[in-house]
């Protein structure tokens, strides 16, 4: 299996080394010659120097319906092709877009059925929200296009939750807390799991709630 | 309903040459016409005589289509000289926006398939100018002995 980058210079760069790291084969596609031979310079990737939105790019890199596709370019429209070259002509199902504009994002998901859109902006605003947080919160994660949100949220002793049975905190429903670690061993809490200064909650909640949750637990309100 | 409706309520995306042609020759036949281009330089290759309505816009903006009113629409041309700009404006018009009729040129004869297989109607400049070169050669002279 191999993961093809579609486009893109830095991200895709990035992406690349990390996925190497992880020991997959990856092709890059890109239409700049000088970034394709910065590529093929530091990275242990196969490079085609080609437009990725041109069917016989595609077939060019051997595509197989089980590998992996991201399309990285900073254009929704040549991203939609590429993604639509790779879904019904290379018969891939992971295939995964970016996506520019976020005003786009409905018709992406809901009425092109990409299986997979990736908003820039949905990204830059969590990863702003997480610089801006205090410091004992920590969004570790999002799933689902970013409607799921891993946090993770240190217990200090003044915290309003601190030495609090868990069934009597009002978390909004919503969000649950799936493990705590921290002072011992990970374990799974039960209602009657008392809150201890030092605890690190490991949050699932939906994003909309993050504030909620971390009000409740911390004290500290947003904004 | 806009299926039912006696005449075309156009969308034409492009305004280059064949763009502004397309909108002049409908805006006579009295049908609605709405032309958007990146460019507003574009619009002074509309005919003087066209009444539809001109629109300043990003086409692959799914906003822009919404301000044109593409639900209402049942025609869509998509004529920018991409490829990829028109196979989304076409996708968009007929997956998001139910338009019936939607026509796209496509220049790399390659992509026709995949306009095809969303039942998107396709002209290609190349086929086109290959198929009147053809017409306008005779077969010869050895074949017709």
């Amino acid at each position: 299996m191999k993961v093809i980058l579609a486009g893109g210079n830095k991200v895709t760069f990035n992406l690349a080394n990390a996925l190497i790291m992880r020991d997959l084969n990856v092709v890059i596609i890109n239409k700049d010659r000088e970034l394709c031979e910065i590529f093929s310079r530091s990275l242990k990737a196969t490079v085609i120097h080609a437009d990725a939105t041109q069917p016989e790019t595609l077939k060019k890199a051997e595509i197989f319906p089980n590998d992996i596709l991201v399309a990285l370019t900073p254009m929704d429209q040549d991203n939609l092709i590429i993604s639509q070259l790779a879904l019904k002509v290379f018969h891939m199902d992971k295939v995964f877009t970016l996506l520019n504009n976020p005003r786009n994002k409905e018709m992406f998901t809901a009425k092109l059925h990409l299986p997979h859109v990736i908003s820039m902006t949905d990204m830059l605003s969590s990863n702003i929200d997480l610089s801006i947080a205090p410091e004992e919160v920590r969004t570790v994660m999002s799933f689902e296009e970013g409607k799921i949100e891993l946090m993770q949220i240190q217990i200090q002793p003044d915290s309003p939750a601190c030495n609090m049975a868990l069934k009597d905190i009002d978390l909004p429903t919503g969000a649950i807390v799936g493990f705590i670690s921290g002072r011992q061993e990970p374990f799974v809490p039960n209602g009657e799991t008392e809150i201890l200064p030092g605890d690190l909650l490991w949050i699932m909640t939906l994003p909309l709630l993050h504030s909620e949750v971390v009000e409740v637990l911390t004290g500290i309100k947003n904004k | 309903m806009k299926k039912t409706a006696k005449e075309w309520y156009v969308i034409i995306v492009g305004c280059g040459r064949l763009g502004s042609k397309v909108a002049g020759a409908l805006s006579d036949r009295g049908e609605n016409v709405v032309i958007i281009d990146l460019d507003k330089k574009n619009f002074e290759h509309l005919p003087p005589q066209f009444s539809g309505f001109q629109m300043e816009g990003d086409a692959t903006s799914v906003d822009t289509l919404k301000e044109a009113k593409m639900e209402q629409a049942n025609l869509v041309l998509a004529l920018t000289d991409d490829d990829n700009t028109n196979f989304m404006v076409s996708q968009v018009a007929k997956e998001g926006f139910d338009v019936n009729l939607v026509i796209s040129r496509v220049y790399d004869p390659d992509n026709l398939p995949l306009f095809e297989q969303f039942q998107i109607k396709t002209i290609s400049p190349m086929e086109l100018a290959h198929d009147a070169l053809m017409s306008k050669i005779p077969h010869s002279p050895k074949e017709e002995a």
